[in-house]
């Protein structure tokens, strides 16, 4: 009896313990298959499984400054709303306060069309012979701060003159954007190689409405989603469709875009982020100058 | 254009690495052979209808503008 007894204590400490190294097995198979390599073919589920999150926030950005061939911008930026429309998208255009104020005499429908918030952002961008602009700065040298921010609102509450470089006694700059659009464009691309410059910049900006800027450097515009600068968030990108290996735009190659945005997300999925439990936000910035618009 | 149309009024050359001083001349342009054609221009289009098309139909791309970015910025 007290034999039978043992057998069984020790029949069902060994079940018992086959069980318990059973879901151990099991668990390390579940945890170590989720940091293999997924096949194109799991992709799709895999991400859908285990991230409730958009894996990729993508933005179509289009430069506008081309005040020389104005009805040819027109006409880029009209096809692009059509575009957007047709696949219910929104754009972003970065507009020189020029290109505001030409399109506003000359092609008024083009500003009703931006002003189209379910399809279109307005933000800003600065352009020569703006006197913040690398190699236009002689109006502002050897200011000093409070000089440098009194001259340097003029130009964001003033007209520009494409010809002098000064402000003219006009409406214009970030202010009349603001002011037509019904708010304050959200995203500013600042080129300067002289951060006291800039910072004056940023600060009038801000003071209007102004919350992002685009990072501009060696390392492009690339930058983690949370960063900041000068009180600004950085415009988040972890990569952009623009460039080829070469140097070369897209639109100056026969390279297809929807091909290399497959690229860029498979590099970023299986190199950046191996697992995709890794996978939160990747940021994706498309830059189109179809004819320099 | 094949490059910034503004490149020679404001610079000495079209790679603009030399700046102008004012006045400016504003009837400076680029040659015409840096105009695209009709059909380099219906091309690029093409493409570029085919990425908005794609990236609209897949469920893991959601399409934001800096505005929205701000508005998750704002929230996290």
């Amino acid at each position: 009896m007290k034999l039978k007894f043992v057998s069984l204590v020790i029949f069902l400490t060994i079940f018992v313990l086959a069980i318990a190294i059973g879901i151990v097995v099991i668990k390390g198979y579940i945890s170590q298959k989720q940091l293999l390599p997924i096949t194109e073919k799991e992709k799709p589920m895999a991400i859908k499984k285990e991230s409730e999150e958009t894996l990729v926030y993508l933005t179509f950005v289009i430069n506008v400054h081309d005040f020389v061939n104005l009805t040819e911008s027109a006409d880029v930026i009209k096809k692009a709303m059509e575009v957007y429309k047709k696949y219910n998208v929104k754009g972003e255009f970065y507009l020189t306060s020029t290109m505001w104020e030409k399109y506003k005499e000359n092609y008024p429908e083009i500003i009703e069309l931006l002003k189209d918030e379910k399809h279109a952002t307005v933000s800003y961008h600065i352009r020569p012979p703006h006197p913040v602009y690398p190699g236009f700065t002689s109006k502002i040298e050897g200011l000093n701060k409070e000089e440098l921010k009194e001259i340097l609102r003029k130009y964001e509450t003033h007209s520009l003159n494409l010809e002098t470089g000064n402000y003219e006694n006009k409406e214009g700059g970030y202010a009349l954007m603001k002011k037509d659009l019904g708010y304050a464009p959200p995203s500013a691309g600042i080129f300067s190689d002289k951060p006291e410059i800039v910072e004056t910049e940023v600060e009038i900006l801000k003071e209007m409405g102004l919350s992002m800027i685009v990072r501009h450097g060696d390392g492009g515009s690339l930058a983690d989603f949370g960063e900041k600068k000068y009180g600004l968030w950085i415009r988040p990108a972890d990569f952009e469709i623009l460039e080829d290996e070469n140097g070369k735009a897209w639109w100056n190659t026969d390279k297809k875009p929807a091909d290399l945005l497959s690229e860029k997300i498979s590099y970023f999925t299986e190199k950046k982020y191996p697992t995709l439990l890794r996978v939160n936000i990747l940021v994706l910035v498309l830059s189109m100058k179809i004819i320099s618009i | 254009m094949k490059d910034t149309p503004w490149a020679l009024i404001y610079y000495t050359d079209i790679k603009k690495t030399t700046p102008k001083s004012p006045p400016y001349d504003l009837t400076q342009k680029l040659p015409p052979s840096f105009q695209r054609s009709e059909n380099e221009i219906n091309d690029i289009w093409l493409r570029y209808e085919e990425l908005v098309k794609k990236a609209s139909e897949d469920p893991n791309i959601e399409i934001v503008t800096s505005k929205e970015l701000i508005e998750k910025l704002e929230k996290k």
